[in-house]
């Protein structure tokens, strides 16, 4: 790296998890620059989402570092490097299931200082800025199209506005690099669209650092600014999504054919 | 016939359950702490007062017998009878202390969450609840060991007759069942309730949004186990007795199906959850029937068992979340954000 670069905002080298016998990340070196778009794409069973948990301490490395804004991660408990600005999304939505959509975003809300138990007990002093979250959530919420679904519990919520809620939760946690997991998946094409949008908005106002998985190619490859290829825990490929289409490798290990068949989403579980 | 016994054992014991019942509605029904060993937190408060009551009132009176002898609980009668205010500062101190040392055990015992699950947190409570019980039985000479320990005497001794004095008594216990309500309530609707619930619900989303839900399952068993050490201190200078009997796993049971019958995460419904519980608890009592000038040919122990059985199958079969559903948790977001449609 040149001293013209500025330092990444995370730096992943040799990354390494086994389960058992298998080896989901394989020693996983890479950057990603603060203000960055990064598409993670890859095979089913590549690694993605082992990579995602290892990077929010869910899951301990085995071996390699993690470094964000210039402090290691590796060892540190989930809460706090959500804390430090790194906050991520699951494949399969965890929402809080019996509280609404108004509430699920609300534990979302960054060192609300309402939120001990002493406030509970005198919430004089703290009702501001219970009101200033209530105002953020309802914003977010209907950023999202969520407005509707305010008063509805997490369970009663279709699979795509689940998937939708939980996007909007993170955001609402003030992420300085979100971390998503197939944010499209389950909601109808038109809106995955709109999804994109509106993170490419997000990203030019508010400078979000992504890191995003997603199978629809055409849909990842029309926003981000570089794409990642994982194959069998391993980096395949790094480059823009101009060359990473054209990649044979790439296409050879996610399709099995080293040209654009038909195109299909990864069967995912 | 005179009520006035029954009234006062009904209500005492409804304030003390519901105390108990809340307190399990804190850590189980909101927080999804499944505390198998309440009871061991009510009996710290039962212990401490009798460890209290039975040697500063001997020490302040001046007397050096032994604490758990005949002759020393007489004293100490006594002693409250004649004088009041030491009677009903050492019933305050008590309460004081059993509070503080429930909160620090309960935390301190909230700490296997840290490495386990659920069913494993719950194991490790009923054992040590089980544990403390036959330590203390076995043990002659720790408060009373075997035998128990008698003697801790009522704050209200200086009021002459039984009859007004267990009323009074029974009027403290329910104001102070009512100031746990609102504390309850208090927690449950502000942004640290809403947290336990979230904490509930999937704690890893917690955590992953910047949560420190160790802290929270921490604090939630701090004040629920002082709650119950509460309960516990009511408990003991109600009988002015306390002995391991009382303390058996079984009321843990009967406190976490009160939480259960009335709807988890509901404190309104816990309170119908406890009179009910209560009242099948206090009717299968031959002590209590007698009150009544009631004498069974049967023993009706058993039907209180029955009865319970009965209620769980129908409450499983017709409602399994209880008589009340839970509710949202109220606080000033909801009306700043009304137009959503989120007052509710
Ligand atoms: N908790 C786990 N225990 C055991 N194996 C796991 C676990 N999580 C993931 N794996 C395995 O690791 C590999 C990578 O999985 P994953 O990261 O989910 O892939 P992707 O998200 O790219 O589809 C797969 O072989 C998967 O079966
Ligand atoms: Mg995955």
């Amino acid at each position: 790296m040149s001293l013209l670069e500025p330092v990444p905002l995370l730096e992943v080298e040799g990354l390494t998890k086994r389960f058992g016998g298998i080896t989901a990340v394989d020693g996983l070196t890479f950057t990603v620059a603060e203000g960055e778009w990064v598409g993670l794409i890859g095979p089913n069973g590549s690694g993605k989402s082992t990579l995602f948990s290892l990077l929010s301490g869910v899951e301990r490395p085995d071996g390699g570092q993690i470094r964000f804004a210039g402090r290691s991660l590796v060892g540190l408990p989930p809460h706090q490097i959500a804390r430090l600005g790194l906050v991520r999304g699951f494949q399969i939505p965890r929402l809080f299931s019996s509280m609404d959509g108004l509430e699920n975003m609300l534990v979302a809300e960054k060192d609300h200082p309402g939120e001990g138990l002493a406030a509970a007990l005198a919430p004089g002093p703290f009702v501001e800025a219970e009101r200033q979250a209530a105002r953020r959530a309802a914003w977010w919420l209907t950023a999202f199209g969520l407005a509707g679904q305010a008063p509805l519990l997490a369970s009663e919520l279709s699979g795509g506005q689940m998937k939708l809620l939980e996007t909007a939760r993170a955001l609402m946690g003030q992420p300085r690099l979100l971390l998503l997991d197939e944010p499209a998946a389950g909601v109808a094409p038109a809106l995955a669209q709109g999804i994109f949008q509106k993170l490419r908005r997000l990203r030019e106002e508010q400078g979000i650092t992504l890191l995003t998985i997603e199978h629809r190619l055409d849909l990842l490859f029309d926003h981000v600014d570089r794409v990642l290829v994982l194959h069998q825990g391993r980096l395949l490929a790094d480059g823009p999504p101009g060359a990473i289409a054209e990649e044979p490798r790439v296409l050879e290990a996610y399709f099995g054919t080293a040209h654009w068949g038909p195109r299909r989403e990864g069967a995912h579980p | 016939m005179d009520l006035t016994p029954l009234v006062v054992s009904f209500v005492t014991f409804f304030g003390i359950y519901l105390i108990l019942a809340l307190s399990m509605n804190l850590e189980y029904g909101l927080t999804g702490l499944p505390n198998f060993g309440k009871v061991f937190f009510y009996s710290v408060g039962a212990y401490t007062s009798a460890f209290v009551v039975s040697r500063l009132m001997l020490a302040l009176g001046g007397a050096s017998l032994v604490p758990w002898s005949a002759e020393a609980a007489v004293f100490r009668e006594e002693l409250a009878r004649s004088e009041p205010w030491l009677a009903i500062g050492l019933f305050l101190l008590c309460l004081v202390l059993a509070a503080l040392v429930g909160a620090a055990l309960g935390s301190l015992l909230s700490s296997p969450a840290l490495r386990v699950q659920d069913v494993y947190l719950a194991l490790i409570l009923l054992v040590v609840a089980e544990i403390a019980r036959v330590y203390v039985r076995a043990t002659e000479g720790f408060i009373g060991g075997p035998h128990g320990l008698g003697g801790i005497p009522n704050p209200f001794r200086f009021i002459e007759g039984a009859g007004p004095r267990g009323l009074a008594y029974a009027g403290l216990v329910l104001a102070l069942a009512a100031g746990a309500y609102v504390l309850v309530e208090r927690i449950t609707h502000s942004p640290f309730g809403r947290l336990m619930k979230a904490v509930r619900d999937d704690e890893l989303a917690a955590q992953v949004l910047g949560k420190r839900t160790h802290w929270v399952k921490a604090q939630v068993m701090a004040v629920g186990s002082a709650l119950a050490a509460v309960a516990g201190v009511l408990y003991a200078f109600f009988t002015e007795f306390v002995g391991t009997e009382d303390f058996d796993s079984q009321l843990t049971f009967t406190v976490l199906l009160m939480v259960i019958l009335g709807g988890a995460g509901n404190h309104r419904g816990v309170v119908a959850g406890t009179l009910i519980m209560t009242a099948i608890d206090r009717f299968t009592r031959p002590s209590f029937l007698a009150l009544l000038g009631l004498q069974l040919p049967v023993d009706i122990n058993y039907a209180r068992h029955a009865l319970i059985g009965v209620l769980l199958v129908l409450l499983i079969l017709y409602r399994p979340q209880g008589l009340a559903p839970e509710g949202r948790v109220r606080t000033a977001a909801r009306e700043e954000v009304r137009h959503l449609g989120v007052s509710s």
